[in-house]
């Protein structure tokens, strides 16, 4: 036990030391500040049948239950992912691999630090919610138990599923890249978000199941509202901030009454977290390197030789291969697929299925732009070599951008052909703000996964979701001027950003 | 007595790679020396005793346990330091050492006296409470050490550990190995001759993944008795020297060049002198590679 206990002490302040953390706890707050709005900003985030809940400590806490439900098991899955590869990278799996500590003690105690770091950044969207109610003084008497409930029995099980979860991505192999975080955003997130919804018919009966807790606040808070308003038909619930405009009188919320049968749910869900890790335990492959050694050669094609190497191309053509080679077979191939479909395929399909799947099938080359170089620890001798100038960032975002490009070459030749060339260059637009976006993130944080998540999310409300604001896989045949407005806008924003980071850690 | 018995082993890589050729080595307690090029195997070989990798075939017993089928046999009784040990860098020293002894089963009170003696024998502990990603590449290399030696492990296996040592830590590691051995078994792996010849009462050379030498040092060095020579000659002649002989070392004077070269024949001027471990070990690398 103590030995599960101080890689979880151990893993947690290695985490939480890191500048990046900091930066996750500044972010935490202005969350809790901005999904707890003055009553008078014009928008609100909970809204039951045309009413928002008034500031008591009851609303103010299970509302920021309903926050960290929603969203920190999205971005908390980003943050904490990768405890385990950490210590490859790191190169102390060997020290791991030697000791006798156990394959689930391991696991254990990674799964109680992810489990640490996400409680320590819902605790403190927690402290903000406290704060905001006395800021706010819309009720001044403060229940310090209406915040410590829903902490402790919606949220602490809600992030142990996301932390088990994030263990069980670590260790199975396919899961580890990208790959796994389109996964568990498609396959695991949404649905523990949309199904306890979906399947209450609206709060007529409970779901199946209500992993993330929050169908049990819902159906409360809607409870308490039908209550106060019987008038009301009870049916249309608005979470994630609406605009507050004819709004009735705030509906008065005392919290939730913790029955057995309550509790025990939540508490099947922290047992099904450790029963998570414990399956997956004899995955792990302890660090050990099995007798098949270092990886068979693999089928590939070197595409960046299809570029010239002589003058100016030599350093894109480099940079090209550094985001390409590597890449599977199965990879190369689905990207050239890819690139034909998007020219071929009558466009309605293209835009609304193909150029949505070309849009995110770069992600896993592009989300390395920027932070290759400290992983790979070769950041000192490139920055001592002459050729290594701020204008290679340039470069670096320029690859990405012919990559991106590449893969949705069939829809900018068709669109060049049939004489929207706005369009097309909509669409590469669209490509040199992903690539610039992701050299930013990449150099600011030193990691791909914050490029990653932010991207996945943008990717999942526009092309998939269609939501008109930020679809860009639509916009450039509807709104070819802004998308390239706006494109390239993010795109300068992104290299300039890029730039500047570079610069600021060169000078460290 | 502790005994470690290594038989057959053999590390074949998928790319084809043969890393270890079927090593038979018996090791009982003393400080026992792992010579050879880069990539001869002794990481290789290190990292199956230390059961972080598999063997291809062969096995390894630990006073008649095998630790490839039961790696917790050893496991509990082992220190380990790989070659590219790493740190959490946002830990200090004495967390970092903490969190080790955690992670080998050590009493929390038994280990805070170890840590301590540990760091003052290491010459850290001015600097145990500090981040280890501010330290230097010696300083990590060092809690390296320190961790692999917590617990005062029966069987201790360090992987190049005087890498990024200035002189005067490398002495200070040499006694430190010096002083743990006795009834305990120490593997020490290096391509710096000077670091095993002092300290090692047992070398094994290795070369393409077989053993090519296994004796105590002098006795190494013996074997070469009378074919070492060593000799003046014109810095313009070194050249056609080296193409002709084994040099081994090339001391600049001015009166010419003092050259001292291993072979069968004595060159034209040259008297026979007594070999060092480093010439036996340049000489039996030079024959495994031509053999």
């Amino acid at each position: 036990m103590s030995a599960v206990l101080a890689i979880a002490g151990a893993d947690f302040l290695e985490r939480v030391r890191r500048f990046t953390f900091l930066v996750t706890v500044a972010a935490s707050l202005y969350a809790g500040y901005l999904w707890l709005p003055d009553p008078h900003a014009g928008y609100a985030t909970v809204i039951i049948d045309d009413h928002r809940g008034l500031y008591t400590s009851a609303f103010m806490g299970y509302g920021t239950a309903i926050l960290t439900a929603t969203f920190l098991s999205l971005i908390g899955f980003f943050l904490v992912r990768g405890a385990v590869e950490r210590d490859r990278d790191l190169h102390t799996d060997g020290i791991v691999g030697a000791s006798p500590v156990g394959r689930f003690a391991f696991l254990t105690g990674k799964f109680l630090s992810n489990l640490f770091v996400l409680c320590t950044v819902a605790a403190i969207a927690f402290a903000a919610a406290m704060l905001m109610q006395l800021l706010r003084g819309e009720e001044r008497s403060f229940d310090l138990l209406a915040y410590l409930a829903p902490f402790a029995f919606v949220t602490v099980p809600a992030m142990a599923l996301v932390a088990a979860i994030a263990i069980a991505f670590d260790v199975v192999p396919f899961l580890r890249g990208v790959l796994g975080g389109v996964a568990y955003f498609i396959a695991v997130w949404n649905p523990m978000l949309v199904i306890p919804l979906a399947t209450s018919k609206n709060f007529s009966k409970p779901p199946p199941a209500d992993p993330l807790g929050m169908y049990a606040v819902i159906n409360s808070m809607h409870r308490a509202t039908v209550a106060q308003f019987p008038r009301e038909r009870g049916m249309d619930v608005d979470i994630g901030g609406a605009p507050a405009v004819n709004l009735g009188a705030p509906f008065i919320y005392h919290g939730m009454h913790w029955t057995f049968g309550l509790l025990a749910e939540r508490a099947v869900w922290m047992l099904i977290a450790f029963a998570l890790v414990a399956a997956v335990a004899p995955l792990f492959d302890r660090f050990c390197r099995d007798a098949t050694g270092a990886k068979r050669e693999r089928w590939s094609f070197d595409v960046a030789r299809l570029i010239p190497n002589a003058g100016p191309l030599r350093v894109f053509r480099a940079e090209f291969a550094l985001l390409v080679n590597g890449a599977g077979w199965w990879w190369l191939l689905g990207a050239a697929v890819l690139a034909v479909l998007t020219g071929v395929m009558p466009i309605g399909n293209v835009e609304k299925v193909v150029l949505p799947i070309a849009l995110i099938w770069p992600l896993e080359r592009l989300s390395a732009l920027g932070s290759r170089e400290r992983r790979w620890n070769v950041a000192d001798i490139l920055n001592a070599t002459p050729g290594y100038a701020m204008s290679t960032l340039l470069v670096h975002w320029m690859a990405g951008s012919a990559l991106g490009a590449g893969i949705c070459a069939g829809f900018i030749v068709r669109l060049f052909a049939s004489g929207y060339a706005l369009g097309a260059l909509a669409c590469i637009a669209v490509v040199a703000a992903m690539s610039a976006a992701a050299l930013a993130f990449g150099t600011l944080t030193g990691a791909r996964r914050a490029f990653e998540a932010a991207y996945l999310v943008l990717w999942y409300l526009g092309p998939v979701n269609d939501v008109p604001q930020v679809n860009f896989a639509a916009a450039p045949l509807t709104a070819p001027a802004m998308l390239c407005a706006i494109a390239g806008a993010v795109a300068a924003a992104g290299v300039v950003t890029a730039t500047l980071a570079r610069a600021a850690s060169s000078r460290r | 007595m502790n005994h470690l018995d290594i038989d057959g082993l053999a590390k074949r890589y998928r790319s084809g790679v043969t890393a270890l050729n079927g090593i038979s080595l018996s090791i009982g307690p003393g400080v026992l020396g792992l010579l050879g090029p880069n990539g001869a195997g002794k990481s290789t070989l290190m990292r199956i005793v230390a059961t972080v990798m598999k063997p291809t075939s062969g096995s390894v017993r630990w006073n008649g346990t095998d630790v490839v089928a039961q790696p917790g046999a050893l496991r509990a009784e082992l220190g380990y330091l790989p070659q590219d040990c790493g740190v959490y860098p946002n830990l200090s020293a004495r967390e970092f050492l903490q969190y080790v002894a955690a992670l080998k089963g050590l009493a929390a009170r038994r280990s805070a006296q170890a840590i301590d003696v540990l760091l003052e024998q290491l010459n850290l502990t001015a600097a145990a409470n500090r981040p280890l990603g501010g330290f230097s590449g010696g300083m990590k290399q060092r809690v390296g050490i320190a961790q692999a030696l917590l617990g005062d492990p029966q069987v201790a296996i360090v992987d190049e550990p005087t890498v990024g040592l200035d002189p005067e830590e490398r002495a200070r590691f040499r006694e430190l190995i010096t002083g743990i051995s006795g009834e305990r078994i120490v593997i020490l792996s290096t391509h710096i001759v000077s670091d095993v010849e002092t300290i090692a009462e047992r070398v094994v050379m290795i070369a393409a993944g077989t053993v090519i030498g296994d004796g105590p040092p002098e006795r190494l060095a013996a074997e070469l008795a009378g074919r070492t020579f060593e000799g003046l000659v014109s810095p313009a002649e070194l050249d056609a020297f080296r193409s002709r002989y084994v040099v081994t070392s090339a001391l600049r004077r001015r009166d010419g060049v003092l050259v001292r070269v291993c072979g069968h024949e004595v060159p034209a001027g040259f008297s026979v002198v007594a070999p060092s471990l480093e010439e036996a070990y340049l000489l039996k690398v030079r024959e495994s590679r031509a053999a």
